[in-house]
């Protein structure tokens, strides 16, 4: 117990909550599990609620629902054109979700589902397997011209297509990497600091006032973690209207 | 507009507080607008002082010219609005960089080492691949750079974009 308190590895453990075993599969419902679910829930009553009403003068809560749906449609249509529009349910469920779930990890004791790399790299392989299959629908073979540049000497066209290839294919790893190392270590250096403060104070006297300094950095580091929250959930919903950018206009 | 106006304001402020009479202020507008102006604005001043002295062919021409600037400057300024403030525009341009670079040599090595399990020709696809995987992530790096400079050639709506071109001759 006491061990957990400051082990800052701890909070990302996953653990069982209801225990569902189908033959050799594992089923079970983690605590991972149940927060993905919270997190759907939360957006999804949070975004009805709030339009519910459909008021012409929009209150606090419809007018944040517009202001985040005005600010996804914008980055896509930036990023994408106006053609891109029509992967906006994708690119404003992966938003939201990712946003809502980087904010309720900052509750304390709340488990943070995209601080785990099998997560990201689901919603980050959502993502490109959704460019590939467009740009086949859209282009048909010519989507792969993607990979072979345009103006470059024949007997180089061997090699840039394979960097070009390995390129396209780290797109998912470094999407994902990117989101779960920033939310890992948030997360861990929120828990340092805020495990100083506990071990500190248990020395007493000297330690409580010495104290104040780790805990400082820990408010500031809160302060933090809630803008990366929201600046890791923006990077990846741009990076994914990049890609189907990619998708729509292969040519380059 | 709003400059001059603020800066009355707080002319305006500062003359009650140094307990002048209603004589300053008619002037406090004025020497506002001029002050506001000038740092306000300094292209438009020195355009009007080369309009007067130039004839109206190079009076169009940067117009024109100013246009184009302006159009650039607020493209860049959209460019460079996603990352909110300063230091934290420093820390996710570094991640973003960084796990660029890390995911072009871990997939490199990734296929490399597969291609070597399957075709038993370890280690030398894990070598090439390796290579080329460094070779992709110095690509990848390129070209999200080249894509925060070029983010105005997207947001213009252009299909095409010349700054991946640059980092395709680049990678090759």
């Amino acid at each position: 117990m006491e061990h957990d308190t400051v082990d800052p590895i701890h909070q990302f453990q996953i653990h069982e909550l209801i225990p569902l075993h189908f033959g050799s599969y594992n089923f079970s419902l983690t605590n991972s599990a149940l927060f993905m679910l919270i997190v759907v829930a939360l957006a999804t009553w949070f975004l009805t609620s709030a339009t519910a009403s459909r008021a012409l003068v929009p209150g606090r809560a419809q007018s944040v629902a517009e202001l985040v749906y005005e600010f996804v449609a914008n980055t896509l249509r930036d990023a994408a054109g106006h053609h891109g529009m029509q992967f906006f349910p994708l690119v404003f469920s992966l938003f939201t979700f990712v946003l809502t779930a980087n904010l309720l990890g900052m509750f304390p004791y709340f488990f943070t589902v995209t601080s785990h790399l099998i997560v990201t790299f689901a919603l980050a392989m959502l993502v490109i397997l959704t460019v590939v299959v467009a740009g086949i629908a859209n282009h048909g073979f010519g989507f792969f011209n993607l990979f072979v540049p345009s103006g470059v000497p024949i007997y180089l066209i061997p090699l840039v297509t394979a960097i070009e290839i390995i390129s396209f294919l780290s797109r998912p790893v470094s999407l994902s990497v990117r989101l779960f190392a920033n939310m890992l270590a948030g997360h861990i250096t929120l828990k340092v600091f805020a495990g100083f403060v506990f071990t500190m104070s248990a020395l007493g006297g000297l330690g409580i006032l010495g104290s104040v300094l780790p805990l400082a950095m820990a408010v500031a580091l809160t302060a933090l973690e809630f803008l990366v929250a929201f600046l890791q959930a923006y990077v990846f919903a741009v990076l994914t209207c990049m890609y189907l950018n990619d998708a729509l206009h292969p040519g380059h | 507009m709003v400059r001059p106006v603020s800066g009355g304001g707080s002319a305006r402020v500062q003359a009650s507080l140094l307990g002048s009479d209603r004589r300053l202020s008619p002037d406090d507008p004025r020497c506002d607008v001029d002050r506001g102006e000038i740092p306000g604005d300094p292209t438009h001043g020195a355009f009007q002082v080369m309009t007067r002295q130039d004839d109206p062919d190079s009076t169009s021409e940067l117009e024109a010219r100013r246009k184009r600037l302006a159009e650039r400057l607020a493209t860049k300024v959209a460019a460079d609005k996603p990352a909110g403030n300063k230091a934290n525009a420093g820390w996710a341009e570094a991640t973003k960089i960084a796990s660029e670079f890390v995911a072009g040599v871990l997939v490199g090595a990734g296929i490399g080492w597969f291609f070597d399990r399957w075709l038993g020709t370890s280690p030398f696809g894990l070598m090439v691949f390796l290579l080329l995987g460094f070779a992709a992530g110095v690509l990848n790096v390129l070209r999200t750079q080249g894509v925060v400079a070029d983010a105005g050639a997207q947001l213009r709506g252009a299909g095409k974009k010349p700054a991946n071109r640059d980092g395709d001759d680049a990678g090759g």
